[in-house]
């Protein structure tokens, strides 16, 4: 049943959605040009300004411009989060489509799937990243591992009444070979919840990256990820207001652009998912 | 559920002992000489081939027994056992407030549908969604803590009554729960505007019975199965969550006790926490899958 | 009409489970708590009261538990603390040791010789500094209150190995011996010293409760650093863990504490000007310095290390630190600055002369190889050079990556010398003797190349000779040695910093915060 709240309104969500991540996107892409110093540029005097016009949101505790260093912040957010949602997206369809597909695959490879999502994310990520290291290649390692099974889960959870239609069952019958049907047939239908799917991940995964840069386990500094410069800010919260705001702000309005996007879809392309993830 | 758990044990193993890192040297002072270490990690046992050092734990393992800290000297489950209840209290906290946040916006938008109520309930929830919750969790130390000085940036002190106990979950229960409101509300509103369409809900109006009873007894209680799976799926995301919020607000939960650990190389902790959070959320879904049952009589479980 | 019982049901079940849950967490009520009770917060935990054999930090709870033969006053000289005296005989290879005969442990029992004995039995395989008394024979009882600790080779400098603070040799019951063995001290029933405090509840990582030992008997003479009296004033000393660092001042603040170790440099001045807080600086407890890698690599090339260090300029590396109220550059290998502290060594070669450093570059091998520059955020105070230390790096024309990895990691990787070129390193500023080595050697152990043959021949005289003097005179030759090679580059040293709520007196100035001898008002 199509429910009503479909509204007029949607489209116009989806364009502010997309303006604001547009908005990022060119912020990361165009960083050098935008950032008015180096942001590893250090000034030990200068140490903890506040904003003002020289530093528009003021400098950290080794006089680096924080304007500066957040917005080359953009570009590890939009590299981790691209990545990861590029890696765990392709996994997750291929994983999702095969156990969908087999039963008998079904049986391993979900269960493989359960244990790493019996795992609390954030913390199977910190113990992925003890392992291979911190590095910002291997947080979307990292966080590839983490977000995969959800994706596996929702294409399969799709294959799973896509492969009981008539059309398939005349496919199997006319002898096409499997992963003819899997590809040719079986993908173009999932792929509504797989578009929405991505874009929440790519959302989440802004946000988890920051989180474990913030509490040591991510991009390691000095590289001005978003998660290191509010990591920064913690001990300084006293002194320097600005060194925990303005990140935090940046953040928040790159995955809000995403998620009114994701929400749009949503309801433009699969109204049944509406709520979950 | 058992090769679920046997597959869990195992990764958290070697995911672990795969990292490089040493925890020896979290006992001697920063510049102490190798024969000092060498010392410390023949007594900690990580000396050891890695397999022999899984068996040994695996053996333990079947048996209930999980291994001893490194660093608290005390059986792992204890450890575990005291930091549980804190991560709890934390998630059933948030939980508190992301419903007391969510379900009358989530009610509300759905009554009053593409009002301008409609769409600021809608911005409120997503501006939650979309922060990082220990940034809002800064945010709210900046405020109550540093700007007005409220209440203290403080963390937990164990013993402190339940009043302090309360008061010193306030603030992490509200990073904790606001950015994970927009699940249950946007769940609330869409659930509640597809039950409002049912015949018995027009009946009931048509039967002249007032807004509120309605709302409350027919339309609510039937719209409160897909909530539940949403309560559910938050609250195992709260659980995840926490463990950024535990180490803004210091607080001494299972989240702390994991990030403390993989620092320290604490190997039979993070091994025991991360095996007995997993078979957790296990049960945790389980549990739902039996509220199922009982609020919709339609689904049994043999 | 029963659904909507279940609901009920379902919903009081929860209920119950929360409140349950929350007086669970809650924990029990406090436990009594006198009015001299001194809250004190640490940045560490204490992790295990085994004091022999830990060196980790804080050191200082485990001192008011057990005690040792000697420790060192704030001129780094020995004084008796369970011993009486020690007297060398004439072939310098005995050491006899008289011990107070009114000395108590916990249990009411006097300490006797074979405590001390079966003290070091256990030391010598569970020390964390047992290679420290490697030239210890034998330790033999003579008779209650008289030891003699047997030398195969002169060892002049034994009671100082026996003052030094945490993991050196601690006395112990001889029954609490016998019953762990080489085991971990970790039962409440073995927790047995002689300090002035016993050990009343563990909650690790968040509490420790001390109670005063009323029966204890202070050493004599004025309280310095860790010799001297040690009153002890206050009846409970409440020990809380709170490792962050912004929490810790905070809870000062608020008054939810009395004393916290380690101000944070950035806050000091906030917690200064606090009407109801003040701070108490001690001597510079830790100094910051550079390993640079003399195995391999291009350091290997004394020219480039020689740049390296005209290059720089220690102030403003220290800076990152914070006030310059509360470092200072010059690393004394001990402070005593009138003695035998190395004083110039800033002037003779921080010389912070960029172009002088060039020209170093250009007579060096250096061809531009890449420098891999180790570095943990684990390591918070001698991190925050790291990031303008890089800088100056670069701006000498070095090619230069920054290796950050955590604190685990970073003790793992600096033992392995092909996997960096240059990395920090800190460390408590009092070096025993044998720390003095570790600045002419690898982590594992291995000499550099190149320490020229004097090196031993002082380090000789520092082990064996009795002399305190010569001892010293030793050590500022080491010292040069050392300044010299550039193997390390020291930078200078930090000063630790206590904060106190205003009615808390007698606060301690040497090092550390003591917690013996601190009184509420």
């Amino acid at each position: 049943m199509r429910l009503q709240l479909k509204s007029d309104a949607v489209p116009g969500r989806i364009v502010a959605g997309a303006a604001l991540t547009l908005a990022m996107v060119t912020m990361a892409i165009a960083a050098p040009l935008i950032a008015t110093h180096d942001p590893y540029a250090v000034a030990v005097r200068e140490r903890f300004q506040p904003p003002s016009v020289e530093n528009y949101l003021g400098t950290d505790e080794y006089g680096r411009d924080v304007f500066s260093r957040v917005v080359f912040g953009a570009r590890i957010s939009m590299y981790v989060g691209l990545g990861v949602m590029l890696i765990s997206t392709i996994a997750g369809t291929i994983i999702g489509l095969f156990s969908g597909y087999y039963r008998k695959l079904d049986n391993v490879l979900m269960r493989v799937m359960d244990a790493l999502m019996s795992f609390p994310s954030i913390l199977l990520a910190i113990a992925i990243l003890a392992a291979i290291g911190p590095r910002t290649g291997n947080v979307i390692v990292a966080l590839s591992i983490v977000y995969t099974p959800r994706t596996a889960r929702v294409v399969r959870g799709s294959v799973l009444s896509v492969r009981e239609e008539v059309y398939i069952e005349s496919a199997q019958a006319v002898g096409l070979g499997d992963l003819r049907i899997i590809f040719r047939y079986i993908l173009p239908n999932v792929m509504a919840p797989l578009i929405v799917q991505a874009t929440f991940i790519l959302a989440l995964t802004i946000i988890a990256e920051a989180g474990l840069s913030y509490i040591g386990a991510g991009t390691p500094p000095p590289a001005p990820s978003w998660g290191n410069i509010l990591a920064d800010g913690r001990p300084h919260m006293y002194r320097a207001w600005w060194m925990t705001v303005f990140p935090g702000l940046f953040i928040m309005i790159s995955v809000l652009g995403l998620n009114v996007i994701g929400d749009g879809l949503r309801d433009v392309l699969d109204p049944r998912l509406r709520g979950s993830r | 559920m058992i090769p679920i758990a046997l597959l869990v044990a195992i990764i958290a193993f070697f995911l672990i002992h795969l990292s490089p890192g040493d925890p020896a040297t979290f006992f001697v002072s920063p510049d102490a000489p190798p024969e000092e270490l060498e010392r410390v990690r023949e007594r900690l046992g990580v000396d050891q081939p890695i397999f022999v050092q899984f068996g040994r734990w695996l053996g333990g393992v079947v048996q209930g027994d999980l291994g001893v800290s490194f660093f608290q000297r005390r059986p792992v489950i204890q450890a575990y056992l005291a930091a549980l209840p804190v991560t709890l209290m934390l998630a059933v906290g948030g939980m508190a407030i992301a419903l007391t946040l969510a379900l009358p916006i989530g009610i509300i938008s759905a009554l009053k549908k593409d009002s301008l109520v409609d769409k600021i309930g809608t911005v409120f929830v997503f501006a939650g969604i979309s922060m990082p919750n220990f940034w809002f969790g800064m945010l709210l130390i900046l405020l109550f803590a540093v700007f007005l000085g409220w209440l203290p940036a403080q963390g937990f002190i164990r013993g402190a009554g339940l009043g302090g106990y309360v008061r010193s979950l306030i603030l992490p229960a509200l990073a904790l729960g606001y950015p994970n409101s927009a699940l249950i509300a946007r769940m609330t509103r869409s659930s509640m505007l597809e039950v409002m369409r049912q015949d018995y809900v027009q009946t009931a109006r048509a039967k002249g019975l007032r807004a509120f009873v309605v709302t409350s007894r027919h339309a609510f209680m039937n719209a409160i199965n897909p909530i539940l799976t949403v309560v559910g799926l938050v609250f195992a995301r709260m659980m995840a969550g926490s463990v950024v919020i535990e180490t803004v607000f210091n607080l001494p939960g299972v989240g702390r006790l994991v990030v403390n650990s993989v620092m320290r190389r604490d190997y039979p902790v993070i091994q025991g926490a991360l095996l007995l959070t997993a078979l957790l959320i296990v049960g945790f879904n389980l549990i739902i899958d039996l509220l199922y049952a009982i609020f919709d009589p339609r689904i049994r479980y043999d | 009409m029963k659904k909507k019982m279940s609901k009920v049901a379902v919903i009081g079940v929860a209920v119950m489970l929360v409140v349950s849950i929350g007086l669970w967490a809650g924990g029990a009520a406090e436990p009594d708590v006198p009015e001299k009770t001194l809250i004190v917060a640490y940045p560490d935990d204490v992790a295990h009261f085994d004091n022999m054999a830990t060196t980790a930090p804080p050191k200082e709870v485990r001192h008011l538990v057990f005690e040792q033969l000697y420790a060192l006053d704030a001129e780094q000289v020995p004084q008796p603390v369970l011993a009486e005296s020690a007297e060398l005989s004439a072939d310098e290879l005995t050491w006899t040791i008289r011990l107070r005969d009114d000395v108590e442990f916990h249990d009411g029992q006097p300490m006797t010789s074979a405590d001390v004995v079966a003290s070091f039995y256990r030391f010598r395989d569970v020390g964390a500094k047992a290679w420290e008394l490697d030239r210890v024979e034998d330790v033999v009882a003579i008779d209650d209150h008289t030891v003699e600790f047997r030398l195969h080779g002169r060892f002049g400098a034994l009671l100082e190995s026996l003052a030094g603070g945490g993991g050196a040799l601690s006395i112990y019951p001889e029954w609490v011996i016998e019953e762990i063995g080489t085991d971990d001290l970790r039962d409440m029933e073995h927790i047995v010293g002689t300090g002035p405090y016993t050990v009343d509840q563990i909650v690790p990582e968040e509490r420790y409760i001390l109670r005063r030992y009323d029966n204890y008997v202070s050493p004599e003479g004025e309280p310095s650093y860790q010799a001297g009296r040690r009153d002890a004033p206050m009846e409970v000393i409440d020990v809380r863990v709170i490792p962050d660092d912004a929490t810790r001042v905070a809870a000062l603040e608020a008054g939810d504490v009395d004393v916290i170790q380690a101000v944070p440099l950035d806050d000091a001045q906030r917690v200064e000007d606090n009407r109801d807080t003040y701070i108490q600086e001690t001597s510079p407890g830790y100094r910051v310095y550079y390993k640079f890698n003399v195995r391999q690599g291009p350091f290997t090339d004394p020219k480039l290390r020689e740049a390296v260090r005209a290059a720089i300029d220690p102030y403003e590396l220290l800076a990152a630190i914070g006030d310059d109220r509360f470092w200072r550059v010059n690393h004394a290998m001990r402070y005593q600055e009138e003695q035998w502290m190395w004083s110039d060594y800033a002037e003779q070669f921080f010389v912070n002369d960029l172009d002088k450093a060039r020209e170093l570059m250009e007579e060096s091998d250096y061809d531009g190889e890449m420098i891999r520059f180790l570095a943990s955020p684990g390591r918070a105070l001698e991190y925050r050079t790291v990031i303008p230390m890089q800088n100056v790096l670069a701006q000498l024309g070095i090619n230069v990556q920054i290796m950050s990895v955590d604190a685990a990691t970073f003790s793992e990787i600096r033992a392995q010398t092909d996997q960096w070129e240059i990395k920090h390193a800190g460390g408590g500023s009092i070096s025993m003797p044998v720390y003095l080595d570790s600045s002419v050697q690898d982590r594992t152990g291995e000499r550099w190349p190149g320490v020229p043959e004097e090196w031993d021949e002082y380090m000789g005289i520092v082990q064996a000779e009795p002399d305190l003097e010569e001892r010293q005179a030793a050590i500022q030759e080491l010292h040069k040695i050392s300044a010299d090679l550039n193997y390390e580059m020291w930078l200078g040293d930090v000063f630790e910093i206590g904060g106190a709520r205003d009615n808390v007196v007698n606060m301690p100035i040497w090092f550390k915060l003591h917690l013996w001898n601190i009184d509420k008002e």
